[in-house]
């Protein structure tokens, strides 16, 4: 009944409103990265370009009632554009919050339309102390499901007892009861939504839970699951989706050996129907193993040339460049290309290396480019043609992908200025958009050991977020946020759409910058 | 206990991988790789006959020009630091230096030196002055079974760790594994220039010994509490001395299960009711020192010249018993009740002996003796490192195997490895003995690998070691088998790790 009258009004404010005709497809970022295949490639992106991106500025920022727990705080806003609401269509950020809050913003204003918290309800009490690796909660980034016949969408969030809720993206309303999904108290990384199934990973054993690839069926609303027996599946956007519906996930640190069916320091290639499709673990997987060097890194999945293609990296700081046909060749071992080290020369599994995502886009001349962001020191031997002064806190490094002599390598073109532990890129109209978290990252002094993990220390020791633009095909800086964010970013990423760039930050602050005289 | 085993986990959890899922990693962290100074790897699982046939190699080496000798390394598995997961191997030098490599990259992590004694006296054969204790980290199995020494000592998993040392101005050194910086302040210990042995640590006490009078300090056990409640303050030191005689070996005090510390005597005169133990095995009490009880050697007065019959004694487990091998001054293999020792029986008479060792008119023993169990059906062997004179020639490894016959234990032995010119005692891995042939002169080290039950050659290095060795003991660690040449140079051989 509620949801009628808001078509009503919705439709009868779209007859009035010039504005909602529209040419082009919106540029709405309806799940983590942008896209099932985690490109972070905003294409709809009509707004904001290489000329006008210097003239960013703070539209507004929203501090929202959510407590972090450990060091999350918020997750990346979900955006979609013409939801009919009483007051019109609008568009709207859903934005999760680590204490099982989920929000629904008016991105032109900042103003919360809605917000909802999801009671626990899981027969273990909800787990506190974990640590920053296992802050209980919600944990998981939503995503935004396809619009109805009248526009209406569904937005699907994960709360910390591990139920999935199904929410109107208009009012926070329950479409459906929430379901089972996964234990209470994991570790769960993005939602990925394909053809009708929901999928997530899962990792550091969290909660007592073991590591795993998870499906949800909507029609069915089932879950079943796909256990690798290996690492911690903690790349942060969850796994990526290739254009046949084949998830590939990075395992983290545990034992790669086929014989025994684990699938530890790997890639995997996992069936909608949750079966191994196939695997690919680095030559020196168990050096990696020993070293704590997880591949940890959401891979993306891109074509180019009629192939199709996947890369991911890990804290060792290379990049690997996959056939989506065969990850890993006859053997396993074998990529199509594996880079130098880019960075972590020192072999340190905290505060160095790639953590979170990569990117990927394709420019007007049909150069495919490959994107990844790192954290620490650039690699001595590593000088691409562009740079832009020291590194050593972290930067965005930009690759090319070329055919030479037949086969297929990446080429290094730029990487960016110093930035405090750069964070996974994303890309609109030729600009790259990547921010510094300011997170301290230590997990382990000279004197504490591993005690200075804790959430308190690496709290105090933290800094605040910059948002940086950057050429995407030079790497020049074009705008930077300064000090406009506050406070830090653990475990965020950007959010980009129809003009505007969001980042929560550790204070529960929502920021949005756009355009001056927007 | 089950408090701390959940901590540790949970602190397992915070890892940046989130994964109690880590490569095993062994340590080597004292002398004999445990403070029983067997010579045996117990949890080395990566070196077999078959990898290393196919797969053994010179993985990198280390030569440091400016240190005169560097000691036999310790390694430390894992460390989990602020500049990442690394295996360590831990370096002494006699010139107060402590180098330490990142084992599986062949990078020097750091290194330190300490400033030694101003007017340090000339060196001799008998005081060679410089750092002469080999150091110590506390092994791990003393921290899992000493719930309290890991507690006051070292965080637990993931805690930062230390190694001990002494450097030549007799001071107690506890440095940060992790950067080399001194974990609190120095302690004088020792005097200054004095001959220290090798340090063993359990529940909390270090113990050396003193020798030769180097320094002026007279022939003595030293027991130093680290328990002290206020880190600034010294810690407190006990000391037995046990008269004129010297004390066999190069492994410093042994360690019962128990906690009880054995130590060996040389030639001297005897007279235990004024506390004067010479050709003796002492048995004593943990922290205390208090004499539990003594074997008498009663061969003394014919050993051979050098250092030969002066062997560091091993305790380990056989048929439900505590026991420990020595080696009596004219080359026999006696084995003793560790009870019966304490209980103070007639103080002669072992619970085994073995036939006087085949050594050559002039030889002897050396060094330590190295001992394992075969994990198929639990025969314990012992191997005893032969010189066949003073200066090493004609050298071999004899490998016997205790066996019940007619109701008594007795010492068979098994097989010889002849042909060695000043080996070093062997290790024993995966059913496998290392063996270094130290040579001399234009005689260079030649690393051998042999069966550890028969004696057949599986591999060696040939003619790759380009100097003699130094005398120092192997060390196996991770699929690694690190030794040093007299040219101050570190070989590391083992089963390669693509990086």
């Amino acid at each position: 009944m509620r949801s009628t009258h808001i078509f009503a009004v919705a439709a009868a404010a779209a007859l009035i409103s010039p504005l909602l005709v529209v040419a082009s497809p919106p540029a709405d970022w309806l799940t983590d990265g942008g896209d099932p295949q985690r490109t972070g490639w905003q294409r709809n992106e009509t707004i904001l370009n290489k000329d006008n991106v210097k003239n960013l500025k703070l539209r507004w920022k929203v501090k929202l009632d959510n407590e972090p727990r450990e060091m999350h705080s918020l997750f990346p806003p979900m955006i979609a554009s013409g939801i009919p609401t009483h007051d019109g269509f609008k568009e709207i950020a859903i934005e999760a919050g680590s204490s099982d809050n989920i929000y629904g913003i008016d991105t032109a204003t900042g103003k919360v339309l809605w917000e909802k918290h999801f009671t626990y309800k899981a027969e273990k009490p909800q787990r506190k102390g974990g640590g920053p690796l296992c802050p209980a909660g919600l944990v998981v980034t939503p995503t935004i499901g396809l619009p109805g016949p009248e526009g209406q969408r569904t937005a699907y969030a994960v709360s910390g007892d591990g139920r999935m809720h199904f929410l109107n993206v208009a009012d926070g309303e329950d479409v459906q009861p929430p379901a089972d999904f996964m234990p209470p108290n994991g570790k769960a990384y993005s939602l990925n939504l394909w053809k009708n199934v929901l999928y997530s990973t899962t990792a550091q054993s969290c909660g007592g839970n073991p590591n795993m690839v998870y499906a949800f069926d909507l029609a069915t609303r089932k879950m079943t699951r796909y256990n690798p027996k290996g690492g911690g599946l903690w790349g942060r956007s969850g796994a990526a989706i290739g254009f046949d519906g084949t998830l590939y996930a990075p395992t983290g640190d545990g034992q790669f050996d086929p014989a025994a069916e684990r699938y530890g320091e790997a890639i995997i290639a996992v069936n909608p129907n949750m079966t191994l499709k196939d695997y690919y673990a680095p030559s020196n997987a168990a050096f990696m193993w020993k070293r704590d060097l997880d591949m940890q890194v959401t891979p993306t999945v891109f074509k180019y040339k009629d192939h199709e293609f996947v890369v991911s990296s890990s804290k060792e700081c290379r990049i690997w460049l996959m056939d989506a046909k065969s990850i890993g060749g006859a053997d396993h071992r074998t990529p199509l290309y594996r880079t130098p080290q880019l960075c972590n020369e020192d072999i340190n599994f905290a505060a160095a290396g790639v953590w979170g995502s990569m990117a990927t886009w394709e420019d007007a001349k049909g150069t495919r480019w490959v994107l990844t962001s790192f954290w620490g020191p650039v690699h001595s031997q590593f000088k691409p043609p562009l740079s832009y002064g020291p590194v050593t806190r972290g930067a965005v490094v930009a690759h090319k992908v070329e055919e030479i002599d037949g086969k297929f390598v990446l080429t290094p073109v730029w990487i960016s200025h110093d930035m405090d532990m750069a964070e996974p890129p994303i890309i609109a109209n030729g600009v790259v958009y990547a921010y510094g978290s300011g997170e301290s990252n230590v997990q382990a002094t000279p004197e504490l050991g591993l005690a200075a993990n804790s959430s308190a220390i690496r709290i105090k020791n933290s800094t605040h977020a910059i948002i940086y633009a950057f050429d995407g095909e030079t790497g020049k800086e074009l705008w930077s946020s300064g000090d406009a964010i506050s406070t830090f970013v653990h475990f965020g990423a950007l959010s980009i759409a129809n003009g505007h760039i969001y980042l929560g930050a550790f204070d529960s602050t929502l920021y949005s910058f756009g355009l001056k005289g927007e | 206990m089950k408090k701390t085993l959940r901590n540790s986990l949970a602190v397992l959890t915070l890892l940046a991988g989130g994964e109690a899922m880590f490569a095993q990693a062994i340590d080597w962290p004292t002398f004999g790789g445990d403070i029983e100074r067997s010579g045996q790897g117990k949890s080395e699982i990566k070196i077999t006959k078959d990898e290393v046939t196919k797969n053994f190699k010179l993985l990198w080496k280390m030569q440091q020009r400016g240190t005169p000798s560097l000691m036999a390394p310790l390694v430390l598995g894992r460390l989990i630091g602020y500049r990442g997961f690394k295996e360590l191997a831990f370096f002494g030098g006699s010139d107060d230096s402590l180098y330490v490599m990142d084992a599986d990259m062949d990078r020097l992590y750091w290194q330190t030196k300490f400033v030694p004694p101003i007017n340090a006296p000339a060196p001799t054969a008998e005081c060679p002055g410089g750092m002469t204790a080999m150091p110590s980290l506390i092994p791990v199995s003393v921290r899992r079974s000493h719930p309290s020494t890991r507690k006051r000592f070292e965080a637990g998993f993931g805690g930062p760790r230390s190694i001990y040392l002494i450097s030549s101005d007799g001071m107690l050194r506890r440095v940060n594994v992790a950067n080399g910086n001194e974990s609190g302040m120095p302690f004088q210990i020792f005097p200054a220039n004095s001959r220290v042995s090798a340090l063993n640590i359990d529940e909390g006490m270090i113990y050396a010994t003193t020798s030769h009078g180097c320094g002026g300090a007279g022939n003595g056990v030293w027991g130093i509490d680290l328990a002290t409640p206020d880190p600034s303050t010294a810690p407190e030191v006990t000391t037995l001395m046990t008269g004129p005689a010297n004390y066999a070996g190069i492994g410093g005090p042994v360690i019962g299960k128990d906690g009880d510390v054995f130590v060996q005597t040389l030639d001297g005169p005897n007279d235990p009711a004024n506390g004067k133990y010479s050709n003796a095995l002492l048995a004593l009490e943990p922290k205390t020192l208090a004499v539990k009880g003594y074997f008498i050697d009663s061969s003394s007065g014919s050993a051979p010249k050098g250092d030969l019959n002066s062997v560091t004694p091993v305790t380990f487990e056989y048929k439900d018993h505590e026991v420990i091998a020595s080696v009596s001054r004219d080359g026999h293999l006696n084995l003793l009740d560790e009870k019966s020792l304490a209980a103070q029986g007639d103080h002669k008479t072992p619970l085994a002996q073995s036939p006087r060792i085949p050594t050559g008119n002039d030889g002897g023993l050396w060094g330590s003796l190295t001992t394992w169990a075969d994990p198929a059906d639990k025969t314990r062997y012992i191997l005893a490192t032969v010189w066949g004179n003073a200066s090493g020639r004609n050298g071999s490894i004899a490998a016997y195997k205790l066996e019940e016959k007619d109701g008594k234990t007795v010492f068979t032995p098994v097989w010889t490895m002849p042909n060695l010119i000043r080996p070093v005692p062997p290790v024993v891995i995966g059913g496998l003995a290392f063996v270094l042939s130290s040579g001399e002169g234009r005689k260079n080290a030649v690393l051998h690998v042999v069966d550890s039950l028969t004696g057949t050659p599986v591999w060696s290095t040939k003619n790759e070691i380009t100097a003699p060795g130094n005398l120092t003991p192997l060390t196996v660690a991770n699929g690694r088998v690190y030794l040093v040449t007299a040219d101050s140079t570190v070989w590391v051989f083992g089963l390669p790790l693509e990086l």
